[in-house]
């Protein structure tokens, strides 16, 4: 591995860690133009540019189907994006040293993806601020010009398609639920919050925000009461 | 809300807590955030399957969802199930 590395180079070592990602987050891009090219069209470019976080932006799109008003669109948002702030805050250890601008730069492509796979590299000791901005802006491109294809060549699909269509984002859902749950807490955490969720759909969107407040709240709880038995 | 409004303020409050603790350190414990995902997307997607007026409501989403769940345990990939799941709703509309 050390002999391999040292041949790709240091400059080709986010290439190779970023290609995984770059093909996932061009396809599911693609699929995010596809779905936002009815609703806010070329605008889709400008989100996946000034937002860049894939869940978030799907979400927005849903609730954009549903009506939804800006504000909680917002907020719904910010909620989901909290957890960056435990990625980045591991980081900022480990960057202390680091020049602000560089930190500043890296901050914005931190991703699930991303993260996890500059995580692997600190496991094994490997810190260098350059391989994670050059990792970060490969998928940030990806995921961008995805964007861009999707919305070009989303009308080959037929329009009585869309209602089914739609369920694609359901099942994009369901697949990231999926892919988070560890563990027993995180089953109970999901089954409280879609409990919540489904009881409180009367009020609309705004359901999805308080069943996410209660559910992290009732994992917090749970998971303190089991600890200090 | 204009849509570009809409944007901008998804963009802010994306880019706030990736930047936030680049500029100063935070010291409490943050691991109850790893619950977030988990729950915002079991909020979106069960009301999404199961609704829920003067009792529970079971239809073709239901059982098209159930599926669905099925293949993304199995297969763990994201485009797979998407397009696994649009079928199976197709079909399921067809029967």
């Amino acid at each position: 591995m050390i002999f391999k590395h040292r041949v790709l180079g240091r400059y080709m070592k986010s290439l190779h860690d970023a290609a995984p990602i770059m093909i996932g987050y061009f396809s599911i891009s693609i699929a995010f133009g596809v779905i936002a090219k009815d609703l806010i069209g070329f605008n889709a470019v400008l989100m996946s540019a000034l937002v860049f976080a894939g869940a978030s932006q799907f979400i927005a799109l849903h609730m954009i189907m549903n009506k939804s008003s800006g504000g909680l669109i917002v907020l719904t948002t910010f909620l989901i994006n909290l957890r960056h702030l435990l990625m980045s805050s591991y980081m900022s250890k480990l960057y202390k040293n680091v020049k602000i601008l560089k930190r500043v730069l890296i901050s914005f492509g931190i991703t699930d993806e991303t993260f996890a796979t500059v995580y692997r590299r600190f496991k094994n000791g490997f810190v260098d601020p350059m391989y994670n901005l050059k990792l970060n802006f490969l998928c940030y491109i990806s995921w961008i010009s995805g964007t861009v294809v999707g919305l070009l060549f989303g009308f080959v699909i037929p329009h009585e398609l869309v209602e089914v269509l739609t369920f694609g984002l359901t099942a994009l859902f369901i697949t990231i639920l999926v892919l988070s749950i560890d563990n027993r807490m995180d089953i109970a955490v999901a089954l409280i919050s879609g409990f919540i969720a489904i009881s409180l759909s009367s009020l609309g969107s705004l359901n999805v925000l308080l069943a996410c407040l209660l559910g992290c709240i009732a994992g917090g709880v749970i998971e303190r009461w089991r600890y200090c038995r | 809300m204009e849509i570009l409004q809409i944007i901008i303020g998804m963009s802010a409050v994306t880019i706030l807590p990736r930047l936030m603790p680049m500029l100063l350190p935070i010291k409490s414990d943050l691991r109850f955030l790893r619950y977030i995902p988990i729950s915002v997307f079991s909020a979106i997607v069960f009301p999404e399957l199961i609704s829920f007026d003067h009792g529970i409501v079971l239809g073709t989403k239901t059982l098209a969802g159930f599926l669905t769940f099925l293949v993304a345990i199995r297969t763990r990939n994201i485009l797979i199930t998407m397009i696994s799941g649009i079928i199976i709703l197709y079909i399921l509309n067809l029967l």
